[in-house]
């Protein structure tokens, strides 16, 4: 167990190491010089080279990796550019916005998706079988942003009856706590909806494949000789078996918690981190551009970590033979 | 395709679809008439691009023209004749691939409503009703709801939305050909050396595979894009990049498989080179993988270039994209709902068309995507 | 062994629809189960011994598989009509099943322990604790040296021989009436397959449970049967009991079984078998469905419906010939 987790930290090492490194040469790379946008043409040479040398970008390349490099070890992910503010600052702000939403979403995701794959794999062939796999499909290719956009225009804007846009309307202290919680609430429901829904679907669609493939091995026959109601042999022995290859599905989509949201955010005005890089990087804010890619790869190590450990939790032989 | 060629493959196809011999399948109609459809296509498009090369080209006509040839005739070959991806083509499993094929219907209807789409991305100049960069004056045309003279309406510039989506589909299945075109070549081949090479190396690949799949890809696109030039040719290159990865898993696990076969012993113990046998007998057969792959990876390409230029990447205006268009809208969502809602409906009509169709394939050609 | 009918099987017909057509597995299917005896169901692959196991605890997947017609009668009740409450109180109970493949039979996220005590709570009615005794028990009396352990591990870290002393296990821990096992040996090492059939006999005698025991293998049958059912193409065509059959074989197929069964004594001399090939399940010929392949054939073989002959005292036989009277000309000539 402990050789596992040693060689997957050192895997896990060298993709953040490789990630930090592509992205830190792509953004320097890039035609385009990073702070022009931030002064005007007239401006005074001298005070350009002052404010250079000040960001460090003076110096050769090499070097400013290397500086980079170092200060990420220590923890420090550099100032924004644009906001003149600590990136780590910025991050602990942004990041917790999106992990309610995103937190939610996933939920919401895995519990409808798990239910309806199941009732469609339960009732193979029926109507309903058929009409939810369709259903699953559609929302499966939807693209998020006119989804979002189906549900503002009709119950935003057309039945007024939930707000589309921020993370709230009433300051926290302005009101008691009900109205306050309502409110927040009210403004999670689009956003979390139009992600949980897209992701369900796809999640739906992996949970009735395995499960099918499951309901067709022979020691369901066994458990049925034995006496066991029909509930009992799918959702306890069928779906059981299927769990391994779900959690590892949910698992791998841990890293979307941080960068999926990206659109909706932006189209819900949601604070969090999806629209923070999207800004910086339309804005060429290198430092957070960074740092948010950084956070990404550590996102996907941590996920990938999450997926194969709660496999083998879930999966007795995979369990087993990694510790023999 | 001379006349010939077509009485012969004509013949081929009434052996293999069900119900023909026996001439009372309801299906033989629509299949024939899709049969006849594809046919006139594939003409159609060789003239139109010849011609189009003659005039002076633009971007469009020429990505149109050529994605149009290429995707037609690509997915002509895959749907129609599912066998012919089979390097040892035996009769059976040729019948049998087809039939499963159009036995599942609501594939041929992916098919069907799929190929609409090629269609148009292509005869665009021909089908569309108004040109799409055309503005009026916007205070008189502005907005327009969909009447019969503007089937879906105009948009803000007084432009019919239904050219533009006509027209926006060009843009789509130009960049989605292209790119699985490019994503599929690049993963067969990677995958084919490494299933074949085995070893050290192949685990060390496969590593690399895994841990690239597992990459948001919308991140590193954005980055990408936004970074460098926006250019159309560059958001192709990564969409690519980020589907390569997936086919060359499923073309190594064919390989695998398939390297234990007596044909393939026997091809090394005849001193046929390895290249040669990996290009001439181990790649063909794994055919039919690729295919199913990549129809639904072209499904999740199309899906992710709307994301982009819905934020703006990518496509640069006046030239319509779909998710540009639908991004266009937002201010109207209520009052002047054709505007998103036509394009977006088309995102969808592509994208499941396209799903469809992939997954009638997989279970046609009984391949193992996990 | 009494000679008391614990379980009778009449006209029972099983068809599966597949896409190919309708394929009839099981037609016309009549014979009985004394209590405490060990029935051998004899037959090649495919002709319909599994499928009329599996009917008698309405397991047939439905679809593609249906049953037409017949009945089973168990204790004064036709299984075939039970409600399906009342059938699941039987599965596991007083009827219980053993399969062939003991590698995927058993559900491999669970623990062996577990699984043969979720039957006994459920049948049962008792609490945890005492669930787990009796499979404690049970795993005992199958002969597994180290019980607790064995409860608490996995399929997977069992061997073949283990797992199918578990499935036995968890087959009797109700104490069953009846026994049915599909090829329980046939897919365990020689020597392993000796030692399961001796548990098999001895747990027999000690809990008195009737056998159903369905083979293609002659040497299971001889060594462990009271009486034998010969199935051929979804029919039954010999029943009697195990002697009668060896020594005196009346339908045509048994003789060709038996002959094509490799024996010391016939070492040297070429093995004998059975020309041609199964009919096939779509398309029966009419009359008798060896006659392609019967060495004895006649016209008369191939019209109308071949029923079951009395050919001697509790042997019956699908064929209107006297075997035995052709058979002793045949060498009386030669």
């Amino acid at each position: 167990m402990i050789r596992f987790l040693l060689r997957r930290l050192v895997h896990a090492g060298i993709l953040v190491f490789v990630t930090l490194t592509a992205t830190f040469f792509v953004i320097k790379l890039a035609p385009g010089d990073p702070l022009s946008r931030y002064y005007s043409p007239e401006i005074n040479p001298q005070v350009m080279a002052a404010v250079r040398h000040q960001w460090g970008l003076d110096r050769p390349l090499p070097v400013q990796y290397a500086r980079t490099l170092w200060s990420y070890l220590r923890g420090d992910f550099g100032v924004s550019i644009s906001s003149q503010r600590p990136v780590s600052d910025i991050l602990g702000e942004t990041i917790p916005r999106t992990l309610v939403l995103t937190l939610s979403a996933l939920s919401l995701q895995v519990v409808i998706g798990l239910l309806l794959g199941a009732l469609s794999a339960k009732n193979r062939y029926s109507v309903l079988d058929k009409s939810l796999s369709f259903v699953f499909l559609v929302f499966y290719s939807l693209p998020s942003f006119y989804f979002a956009f189906v549900l503002i225009a009709l119950f935003s804007l057309k039945l007024q009856w939930l707000p589309s846009a921020n993370m709230y309307s009433i300051p926290p202290v302005a009101a008691g706590f009900f109205a306050v919680f309502a409110d927040r609430a009210a403004h999670l429901v689009l956003p979390v909806t139009v992600l949980a829904l897209g992701s369900a679907a796809a999640l739906a669609r992996y949970t009735r494949g395995s499960l099918l493939d499951v309901i067709h091995q022979d020691f369901i026959q066994t458990a049925r000789a034995k006496g066991l109601p029909e509930g009992r042999v799918f959702w306890i022995h069928a779906m059981r078996n299927a769990l391994p290859q779900v959690v590892t599905v949910i698992g791998l989509s841990v890293p979307f918690l941080l960068g999926g949201a990206v659109v909706i955010e932006k189209i819900f005005a949601w604070p969090g981190m999806g629209a923070l890089v999207v800004d910086s990087i339309f804005a060429r804010d290198y430092p957070v551009v960074l740092a948010a890619n950084f956070i990404g790869a550590c996102m996907v190590i941590f996920g990938n970590l999450l997926a194969d450990l709660s496999h083998g939790w879930a999966d007795p032989r995979v369990r087993l033979c990694r510790r023999s | 395709m001379k006349w010939g060629d077509a009485r012969l493959v004509r013949s081929r196809v009434i052996d293999y679809i069900p119900g023909v011999r026996r001439g009372r399948s309801p299906w033989v109609a629509v299949v024939f008439s899709l049969h006849f459809y594809l046919y006139v296509m594939i003409l159609v498009a060789r003239g139109a691009l010849w011609a189009s090369l003659f005039r002076s080209p633009s971007f469009g006509d020429v990505c149109g023209g050529i994605a149009a040839v290429i995707g037609l005739v690509f997915f002509y070959a895959a749907s129609v004749l599912p066998g012919i991806v089979d390097a040892r083509p035996s009769g059976k499993v040729f019948a049998d691939r087809a039939r499963r094929f159009w036995a599942h219907r609501s594939a041929v209807v992916g098919l069907v409503v799929f190929l609409m789409f090629v269609g148009a991305s292509f005869l665009a100049p021909l089908i569309a009703p108004y040109d799409p960069a055309a503005q009026t004056e916007p205070a008189l045309q502005q907005y327009q709801a969909p009447s019969s003279s503007h089937p879906m309406g105009t948009d803000k510039f007084g432009r019919d939305v239904c050219s533009r989506v006509i027209f926006g589909a060009r843009v789509s299945l130009a960049v989605g050909v292209f790119a699985v075109l490019l994503a599929a070549v690049v993963g067969t081949v990677f995958g084919a050396f490494s299933g074949y090479v085995g070893g050290r190396a192949d685990d060390v690949a496969m590593r690399v595979v895994d841990g690239l799949l597992a990459f948001p890809s919308l991140l590193l696109l954005l980055t990408l894009v936004a970074f460098f030039a926006n250019s159309l040719w560059l958001v192709i290159l990564v969409l690519a990049g980020t589907g390569w990865m997936g086919v060359a898993r499923l073309v190594r696990a064919d390989v695998v498989s398939l390297k234990e076969r007596d044909f393939v012993q026997a091809a090394v113990a005849s001193g046929i080179g390895h290249g040669r046998i990996v290009w001439r007998h181990l790649i063909p057969n794994a055919l039919g993988t690729v295919v199913v792959a990549a129809t639904l990876r072209f499904a999740v390409i199309v899906l992710l270039e709307s994301y982009l230029s819905f934020l703006g990447l990518g496509v640069q205006p006046p030239m319509p994209s779909w998710g540009g268009m639908v991004f266009e809208g937002r201010d109207v969502l209520l009052s002047a709902w054709w505007t998103s809602a036509f394009p977006g409906l088309a995102i969808v009509g592509a994208v499941v068309s396209c799903n469809l169709l992939g997954d009638g394939l997989r279970d046609a050609m009984d391949v193992r995507m996990g | 062994m009494t000679t008391e009918t614990l379980l009778e099987i009449r006209h029972l017909t099983c068809s599966f629809r597949t896409a190919d057509g309708l394929a009839r597995a099981v037609d016309d299917v009549s014979f009985s189960i004394m209590r405490g005896e060990t029935l051998g169901v004899v037959g090649e692959s495919g002709c319909g011994k599994t499928v009329t196991a599996l009917a008698i605890l309405r397991l047939i997947p439905d679809p593609p598989g249906r049953i037409d017609g017949g009945e089973i009668v168990y204790k004064g009740a036709n299984l075939l009509s039970l409600p399906e409450r009342e059938m699941r109180k039987i599965r596991g109970n007083e009827i219980s099943m053993i399969f062939q493949e003991h590698m995927t039979s058993l559900n491999p996220v669970f623990t062996c322990g577990y699984q043969i005590q979720e039957a006994v709570v459920l049948h049962q009615k008792v609490g945890k604790k005492e669930a787990m005794d009796r499979t404690l028990e049970m795993l005992h009396l199958v002969g597994i040296p180290d019980p607790r352990t064995c409860a608490k591990s996995y399929p997977h870290q069992q061997s073949g021989g283990m797992r199918q002393r578990v499935m036995i296990a968890m087959a009797l821990s109700c104490r069953p009436s009846l026994l049915i096992a599909d090829e329980p040996t046939t897919a365990l090492d020689v020597t392993i397959q000796a030692q399961i059939l001796e548990l098999l006999q001895s747990l027999q005698e000690r809990l008195g449970m009737a056998v159903l025991m369905i083979t293609h293998d002659l040497g299971v049958v001889a060594e462990t049967a009271q009486r034998v059912v010969v199935m051929y193409a979804g029919q039954v065509v010999e029943t009697g009991r195990v002697a009668d059959m060896f020594h005196d074989p009346r339908h045509p197929y048994t003789i060709g079984l038996q002959e094509s069964t490799p024996r010391g004594s016939q070492k040297g001399k070429r093995l004998k078998a059975i020309p041609g090939r199964v009919p096939d399940p779509f398309h029966t010929p009419s009359g008798c469905r060896f006659r392609d392949r019967c060495p004895f054939a006649e016209e008369r073989c191939a019209a109308g419906k071949i029923e079951m002959r009395e050919a001697a005292p509790g042997h019956m036989a699908r064929c209107w010939k006297d075997i035995t009277l052709v058979r002793a000309s045949e060498e009386v000539e030669s």
